[in-house]
């Protein structure tokens, strides 16, 4: 388990890290969102050794990052914001040259994560000459060199199509059963996809932390419920209005069914649902549809980060 | 230990594939013979002094003067370019550590200096050839020049770490070097106090190798470039810890 206590970081008189705080599970994927300059790529690149912070505790399974930098670097596989690279040499001569720095240079063992991230056709080129999608590509199996029990990867969809982002997902997925896994992203959907938990950070603080469907639970407790019902509008009304949770009823008339439609702001959504339900049957009125329109990850960024 | 090695390999390479390093390599090494042959044919003088030290203008400049010019063209790409290409923080999450990594881009700049360096021997070959010159002085000579490459190499490395653009790092090392040189040089040295004449002399670049470069080898000297190169490499550390301070 990746550890991270009271971590603070300043630029001059900016201060981008405020005692941020959060933990990053094995074998768990962990997402790290928050808006630019929020505090992620600083937080990242302290993790990694780049950046010395101002104070604060990281521990890699219990071993002090400030006391065992030398043997805990050996064990994390990280791609950089932008993916920086030698773009003079080969993927294959870079690649082999990362893996004999960090003492893992089996050949196999390269052509294996080569072929992992779909660049074995592309190892005698020059990195220069790739696509930005290749580049990330390479950029990640550099991460993935010496079996590292530490991933920590800055936006690793970035400049990937479609499809390639699918793979590199699937990829990260796969390798995240023995790993422990922090990954930032701007794409939520991508979190929503493959992430375990999410860190959200903001202005430099950790504005919340935890098992994905959790925070949502807990952050979110507005939701909308759809219904279709023959019922009198005003009825309706008269009768919704009285669930104390319901806080907004708009109508939209199906005239070709005969029956309306409503959108229903709400809190609680499942107890909510529930109770129309009820009031529906008690006034036997006929219902067609009936469901819960909870809000995503999106929401809850946005929620938390404006 | 072993990962000091294989950044000194990839920064050799980087050497020998960029066209600048031959540039600098094969002007260095045509303007050295030709000051040589000037000297034999022109002068009537087979002597290595003016290769490693006498001067006068406008005669072809000696070695430790073309060298102002070349060793920062050598090292302004050493840290200025990982920092612009953002590859210092590739580097430097590696298993190697700052000092290692700073001891690394040194040794291969002064490998490739020194190898600069030695492709000059045809001069004292041909001299042994010709005549019979006290080789213990040419020795000493090399070994003055070997010296004050190294400091040379140190002052670029570390201008070279404080920015990322490389013009900048060759103009300011050369204007570093250059002020360091003229110090202990005797058209400086008449405008200084009287007072603070030694001072300067002993700060000066130049000044220390033409006393190695007679074949006096006195240890003051020696420990003058080693404390020049410790002093730079120090600077450059704390140039490295700054980086990792600050993000700049």
């Amino acid at each position: 388990m990746l550890k991270v206590t009271n971590l603070t970081k300043n630029y001059g008189q900016t201060k981008a890290l405020d005692k941020v705080t959060f933990s990053v599970e094995k074998g768990k994927i962990t997402a790290f969102l928050g808006p630019n300059g929020a505090g992620k790529t600083t937080t990242m690149r302290i993790l990694t050794g780049f950046l010395l912070p101002e104070s604060g505790k990281i521990t890699f399974d219990e071993r002090s990052l400030k006391l065992k930098l030398s043997e805990i670097i050996n064990e994390i596989g990280y791609l950089p914001e932008n993916n920086p690279m030698y773009s003079n040499l080969r993927v294959d001569e870079f690649l082999k040259w990362i893996a004999q720095m960090k003492g893992a240079h089996h050949s196999e063992n390269l052509l294996e994560i080569a072929e992992k991230c779909g660049i074995d056709k592309v190892l005698d080129k020059e990195i220069d000459t790739l696509s930005k999608g290749y580049k990330q590509r390479v950029g990640l199996a550099k991460a993935l060199i010496g079996e590292p029990n530490y991933l920590i990867l800055d936006e690793p969809t970035e400049g990937l199509d479609p499809n390639q982002k699918q793979e590199i997902l699937k990829l990260i997925k796969e390798v995240s059963k023995e790993k422990t896994i922090l990954f930032s992203s701007h794409v939520l959907s991508e979190v929503t996809q493959v992430a375990h938990n999410v860190i959200i950070i903001n202005k430099g603080k950790v504005v919340a932390e935890g098992n994905k469907e959790a925070l949502l639970k807990e952050h979110l407790k507005n939701a909308t419920i759809k219904i279709a019902t023959d019922a009198p509008t005003t009825k309706l009304r008269q009768t919704l209005q009285k669930i104390k949770t319901i806080e907004a009823i708009a109508k939209t008339t199906n005239r070709r069914t005969g029956f309306n439609e409503y959108t229903i702001g709400c809190k609680d959504p499942e107890e909510t649902a529930l109770k129309i339900f009820e009031n529906i049957v008690r006034n036997k009125w006929k219902l067609t549809e009936l469901h819960t329109e909870s809000l995503g990850l999106e929401e809850l960024f946005t929620e938390l980060t404006k | 230990m072993k990962n000091i090695l294989l950044v000194i390999k990839k920064e050799l390479k980087d050497y020998y594939i960029s066209p600048i390093a031959y540039v600098v390599i094969s002007a260095f090494v045509v303007l050295i013979t030709l000051k040589f042959i000037t000297s034999v044919f022109v002068d009537n003088v087979a002597d290595m002094r003016n290769i490693f030290y006498e001067w006068e203008f406008p005669d072809l400049p000696p070695m430790p003067i073309l060298l102002i010019l070349v060793i920062p063209a050598l090292t302004m790409r050493s840290w200025a370019e990982e920092r612009r290409e953002g590859t210092l923080e590739v580097i430097s999450t590696l298993p190697i550590s700052n000092i290692g990594l700073i001891v690394a881009k040194f040794i291969s700049c002064f490998l490739f200096t020194t190898f600069m360096l030695l492709l000059t021997l045809p001069i004292p070959i041909t001299l042994n050839i010709l005549g019979n010159p006290d080789n213990g002085v040419i020795i000493a000579g090399y070994l003055g020049l070997i010296l004050l490459s190294a400091s040379y190499i140190s002052i670029g490395q570390f201008v070279s770490i404080n920015t990322r653009n490389q013009i900048i790092s060759f103009i300011l090392s050369f204007v570093l070097i250059t002020m360091l040189y003229i110090f202990g040089e005797i058209q400086f040295l008449q405008y200084v106090p009287s007072s603070l004449r030694f001072l300067f002399g002993s700060l000066g670049l130049g000044s220390h190798l033409r006393s190695i470069a007679k074949g006096v080898l006195d240890s003051r000297d020696i420990l003058y470039y080693i404390s020049i190169i410790a002093l730079l490499f120090y600077f450059t550390y704390r140039s490295f810890q700054r980086i990792k301070r600050t993000g700049e």
